[in-house]
């Protein structure tokens, strides 16, 4: 079957673990996430245009203590760049994250992820900043608990991956 | 810094030519047939291009001489310019080198093994043992010198997978090797992350990296190459030369015959599957000596054995094998639950066994056993499992519906017992040895569930007669024949908690006729029921007629069916503790 590296980029507590915890086959225990800086699950993901085995790297937060290794980065065939609905810092470092991405593998597929919708209460986001996140890219709305556009996130990505 | 600026003055010099030459060129363009003229302008040009001439004819020299170069001077640029790509960056040209290096690099360590094998060759020579003469069986069979073969079979270690993984994006090419073949693909993932989390935290350098991983009794063996790298999960020892030659083989074959499917990768590995057979040929193992000798032929061995016992003129092969037999045996026996071997004692044939034994574990002496053994036991009480099941089985004797079985040290039973087993159940259970509890799981206390049935069955007992008469009809005779089990029955199931069972016999009448006549009635209607009972052996004792007369009907009103009832004697049970029933006689 087609596999393809993904990783998973995205400031401290926006969900990137818990959005995939669900709805992955993993082996590995979280710990790795802050001893080696990464941690790998897998999904198979039906599409369209063919099934695929994503391995998913889901790399360890990124803020003044600890830079994304770059060397993590390498050889993804796409990317997902996760931010928090309900905390308006969580979207500044997006854009550095995406020029790294794209510094070290090229422009390949991407999907913004605004995780923590369920959260209507403490959404902080208007839409001047959602508008700045479309611009980096196609932007997903989703839910890790409720498991709102997860799927989507993942098939849509993938059918981007195995079209180009 | 010589030869740079020698290129640059040339250079210099070369663009100036051109532009200092056109002139003369559109000249002669201009006047091509005045050959009159020629010396003229030849005089012409002498003044006007002379220096210049006398450079180009230099220069025309110089270039001449240039055309062959000589191997010296290929040399020193071919040095330069190789230490400067290498400075720049070492990866191209590594890449370009590694098909042909890689070979060429197994090929020296094979040679400087062999000349290690060389030497310990001699050391090993004077060594005399039944595994050496094998050995040397082996080497003379094979054509290997001595040395390698002893120094191969004294390693035992088994290659159980090996891996294939894509360096940049961490993917599987392929995998052979042991099951869970579904998680490969994460392994692999997490192997490379390893790596770079090795690279840049400790060394931060290209060229220094990961190859090798202990965890437990597992060694990961990693051979990198400029695209993928090889992975063999190892248990035990391997000879790390040898697996990492074969390896390479592997990685020269990927980077050579599959160079244009490694570039075009983009995580579709079909195409790499026909590298299996090589990465099976990594899976390689080496078990302890008996087994293999086993298997490389019993006749050899034998063989040697015969030499050896000609040379040394005692041990027999009968013994020897005898030997390895008794072992395996105790081996064996060690095993066991319930037996514990403290030592052997004797050598030769006539062995005894000492240790201890718990008794209810099987006597060795009673099952077949090499002959010439004999055992010396004392009892102790094992604390296994299934010696403590056992233990409990015997002594407390569960009837065959009550399941007993041993969770930690908790003895649990499950199923349904009489009322006496379940009651010393807990007490008994305790005192043996390796139970701390005793748990009831659900357990159906078989007596207190006879008498509720029972009860309820007698509830449904009524003997009905004729409006006037206390005999009862002979189609009462099966339900009295029900009654006096169901009596039994109950009375037995009140003893065994502790109880005395006795009935009250309870006689009615309907409302017809007076109030003293019914009551007469009823008391004969209960006094001809105990009598029936007594001649069906129920004791006197246990039986009490009583008239209620109308006073407590079992309907209201007088429609026929309920006088017919009410016509009737019922039964009901007293049940009361026993000493007091014995108390009172």
């Amino acid at each position: 079957m087609m596999q393809k590296k993904v990783c998973m980029l995205g400031t401290f507590s926006v969900g990137k673990t818990s959005l995939v915890s669900r709805y992955v086959r993993s082996i590995f225990s979280e710990r790795y996430l802050t001893t080696i800086g990464v941690k790998i699950d897998k999904k198979v993901v039906a599409t369209a245009r063919g099934e695929a085995t994503l391995l998913i790297w889901d790399i360890y937060g990124d803020d003044e203590f600890q830079a994304v290794r770059a060397s993590f980065l390498q050889g993804a065939s796409g990317y997902f760049l996760v931010a928090d609905g309900t905390r308006r810092s969580s979207l500044a470092r997006l854009p550095a994250l995406k020029s790294l991405m794209e510094d070290t593998v090229g422009k390949v597929p991407c999907r913004i992820l605004l995780n923590k919708v369920d959260l209507h209460a403490d959404w902080e986001l208007g839409t001047v900043e959602e508008q700045a996140l479309a611009e980096l890219g196609p932007v997903i709305k989703t839910s890790a608990k409720t498991g709102q556009g997860v799927e989507e996130a993942f098939v849509q990505l993938t059918t981007h991956m195995l079209g180009g | 810094m010589q030869p740079a600026e020698d290129r640059s003055a040339s250079r210099e010099v070369a663009h100036q030519i051109p532009v200092q030459m056109d002139p003369p060129r559109r000249d002669r363009d201009v006047e091509p047939d005045a050959s009159a003229n020629q010396a003229e302008y030849e005089h012409v040009r002498q003044l006007l291009l002379g220096r210049e001439q006398a450079q180009i004819a230099r220069l025309e020299r110089a270039l001449q001489k240039r055309r062959s170069l000589s191997p010296s001077e290929v040399g020193d640029v071919l040095a330069q310019s190789v230490q400067h790509a290498v400075r720049r960056n070492p990866r191209p040209l590594a890449d370009a080198l590694f098909p042909v290096i890689g070979p060429a690099l197994a090929k020296a360590v094979r040679s400087a093994l062999g000349e290690m094998v060389q030497s310990l060759n001699q050391v090993a020579a004077t060594s005399l043992s039944l595994r050496a003469w094998s050995w040397r069986w082996e080497a003379l069979r094979t054509g290997r010198p001595f040395a390698e073969v002893a120094l191969l079979r004294s390693l035992v270690f088994r290659v159980e997978r090996v891996f294939l993984v894509h360096r940049p994006t961490g993917l599987l090419l392929a995998h052979v090797g042991a099951a869970a073949a579904q998680d490969t693909d994460l392994l692999s993932g997490m192997l490379t992350a390893i790596q770079d989390f090795v690279k840049d935290s400790f060394t931060g350098d290209e060229s220094s990296q990961l190859d090798e991983l202990q965890a437990g009794e597992h060694r990961i063996v990693v051979e990198q190459g400029p695209h993928a790298f090889v992975a063999a999960v190892v248990r035990g020892i391997a000879p790390a030369a040898s697996l990492r030659e074969l390896l390479r083989k592997v990685l020269s074959t990927l980077h050579g015959e599959f160079a244009s499917d490694l570039a075009a990768f983009d995580g579709d590995n079909a195409a790499f599957s026909a590298l299996l057979p090589h990465l099976e040929a990594c899976l390689i193992e080496q078990r302890s000596f008996h087994p293999q000798a086993a298997a490389r032929g019993r006749w050899a061995v034998l063989g040697l054995a015969c030499l050896l016992i000609v040379a040394l003129g005692g041990l027999s092969a009968n013994a020897y094998s005898e030997h390895r037999r008794v072992s395996r045996y105790l081996d064996e026996l060690r095993q066991r639950p319930g037996l514990v071997i403290i030592e052997v004692r004797g050598r030769g044939t006539a062995r005894t066994v000492v240790g201890l034994r718990d008794p209810l574990a099987d006597d060795p002496a009673h099952s077949p056993h090499p002959p010439g053994l004999s055992f010396v036991w004392q009892p102790y009480a094992s604390l296994h499992t299934s010696l403590v099941l056992a233990r409990a089985q015997a002594a407390l004797r569960p009837p065959a519906t009550l399941r007993l079985s041993i969770e930690g040290s908790t003895l649990v039973a499950t199923g349904s017992a009489p009322h006496r087993f379940l009651r010393d159940l807990d007490r008994l259970g305790r005192l043996l040895p390796g139970v701390h509890a005793v748990l009831q799981r659900g357990v159906i206390d078989e007596d207190q569930q006879a008498i509720d049935e029972n009860r309820r069955r007698m509830a449904t007992l009524l003997l009905r007669f004729q409006t006037g008469s206390d005999s009862v009809g002979p189609e009462q005779q099966a339900l009295l024949d029900t009654a006096a089990l169901v009596l039994r029955r109950l009375h037995r199931s009140a003893r065994a908690l502790g109880w005395e069972a006795d009935f009250t016999v309870v006689g009615r009448a309907d409302s017809l006729g007076t109030e003293d006549a019914n009551l007469a009635l009823s008391q004969q209607r209960a006094q001809s029921v105990v009598d029936t009972l007594i001649a069906r052996g129920i004791p006197s004792t246990w039986l009490r007629p009583r008239g209620v007369g109308t006073q407590a009907p079992l309907h209201r009103g007088d429609d026929p069916a309920g006088s017919a009832d009410n016509r009737s004697v019922s039964f009901e049970a007293t049940l009361s503790p026993e000493s007091q029933a014995t108390d009172q006689p």
